[in-house]
């Protein structure tokens, strides 16, 4: 994360000339410019100081309860929770189709109603060998964080929340992802009070496993739609 | 609003840095998100419209807890809670607010927003697999509905039930419930030659930014 800040502000010393030089060649343009990308004003960390210095005279926070709140984003909601909901419908292809109906009402069924403190109606869109899902929110940053917890610093960076919906195959290459040419890509903007979840497909290699070990195998990115789990392989013969 | 923070489809943000992938990079962060959930003054809708009304070179240079920060002074300021001169001279003594209860460590694990979709029986004006349009509407205040869907065709996809319509919520007036629906474009209808035939895209849209198409 500092290389990138570093890289941001360098961008920002010598960059806007040379990408201007580099984006408008002529007609027949087929890359993007490099990016010019906010570097934060450095009067930002004061200013918290001083609204958090304010509202606690003031008796409208308790500072104990900040570090409370933050505790609980930091290691009681996350991803491990979505992959308990990926896990199970794995598992039990009954308990699949209920999330797929209505995935706000299945997730009762492993005690997930109240957890996290987002209750905003929940989707589940499942992956295939046709299609690949994957989710955005390009107006703010819509994310299912009573099932992912805290969102990712590139999920609510300009780039992905202007380029998914225009070029999604072209981002996912850029977390690695190469997807089959006939295989269809969905994107989902969330632009309204749902929150999307998608379930990866089944890596192969994991007949016989258990819920518990499949909910290890299940990560933020597949659960995002930028990742694909690839096929398990037993430690040792990797 | 046609604001800077309607972004899907714009270019010159450069690649996505899959690598950036904390939660909070700075301690700062930790806090305004505190804040937010913490000290709550009007709705999410409102929040989201105060952020899209900064200055776009604002919206643009803050990072995102940076725009946050903003938006929820101003909103804090708006509603009372605090002043603009006690954000100049935060260590003056100032007085504790009569009445006010903060949240307690222990309630603080606890906050939880709500669903939003309302067990209302009002009818929807479209069912699943009708044909429709995106209204070519630029409203002043705040919508969900980004540019890059206005005037397009699309099919209805999923119909989520009725939800309280954020345009009109965003500014305090009665919150007119309506049905919102998953919407399914062609990649090809949204961005021409530059869609790939075979990609689609989703959007949640409400009963008020359709009309119905042949």
């Amino acid at each position: 994360m500092e290389k990138k800040k570093i890289s941001r502000r360098n961008f920002l010393a010598t960059g806007p000339a040379v990408a201007a030089g580099s984006a408008i060649s002529s007609c027949g343009v087929t890359q993007e410019p490099e990016g010019v990308h906010g570097t934060p004003p450095s009067g930002i960390p004061l200013r918290v100081q001083s609204l958090m210095s304010v509202l606690t005279q003031k008796g409208l926070i308790d500072p104990e309860a900040v570090d409370t709140l933050i505790e609980y984003y930091e290691t009681k909601i996350g991803p491990h929770i979505g992959a308990r909901v990926v896990a199970r419908a794995w598992m039990d292809p009954s308990f699949k189709i209920r999330l797929l109906d209505d995935a706000s009402s299945a997730i009762t069924e492993l005690g997930l109603e109240g957890i996290g403190n987002s209750r905003a109606d929940l989707v589940a869109l499942a992956n295939s060998g046709q299609a690949h899902n994957v989710v955005v929110c390009t107006l703010c940053s819509c994310y299912p964080w009573a099932l992912l917890g805290l969102p990712p610093s590139w999920y609510k960076d300009f780039a992905y929340r202007s380029r998914v919906v225009i070029e999604p195959r072209a981002v996912l290459e850029e977390f690695g992802l190469e997807l089959e040419e006939d295989v269809e890509v969905h994107v989902w903007d969330s632009t309204a009070d749902l929150r999307y979840l998608v379930i990866p497909e089944r890596p192969e290699g994991t007949d016989g496993m258990t819920e518990e070990e499949l909910i290890e195998l299940v990560t933020r990115d597949s659960m995002v739609g930028v990742e694909k789990l690839n096929p398990f392989q037993p430690e040792g013969r990797a | 609003m046609n604001g800077i923070h309607d972004m899907g489809g714009m270019g010159g943000f450069g690649k996505v840095d899959p690598q950036d992938d904390e939660g909070f990079h700075e301690d700062w962060e930790r806090q305004v998100r505190a804040i937010i959930s913490l000290v709550r003054v009007g709705g999410v809708d409102e929040f989201r419209f105060t952020i899209e009304s900064l200055p776009p070179v604002d919206y643009l240079s803050l990072d995102y807890f940076g725009r946050w920060l903003l938006a929820r002074e101003k909103m804090l300021v708006k509603y009372g809670l605090i002043t603009e001169e006690e954000l100049k001279n935060p260590e003056g003594r100032l007085a504790r607010t009569a009445g006010y209860q903060a949240v307690t460590p222990e309630q603080a694990g606890t906050r939880t927003s709500r669903s939003k979709r309302m067990q209302l029986d009002v009818p929807p004006r479209f069912q699943v697999g009708d044909r429709v349009r995106v209204k070519n509407e630029h409203p002043r205040g705040h919508t969900r509905h980004p540019r890059y869907v206005r005037g397009h065709r699309g099919q209805v996809h999923i119909d989520h039930g009725v939800f309280p319509f954020p345009d009109r919520v965003a500014h305090g007036l009665e919150d007119k419930p309506q049905h919102c629906y998953a919407v399914k474009f062609t990649a090809t209808e949204l961005w021409g030659s530059r869609g790939n035939a075979r990609d689609i895209v989703y959007l949640d849209l409400f009963d008020d930014y359709l009309e119905a198409a042949s």
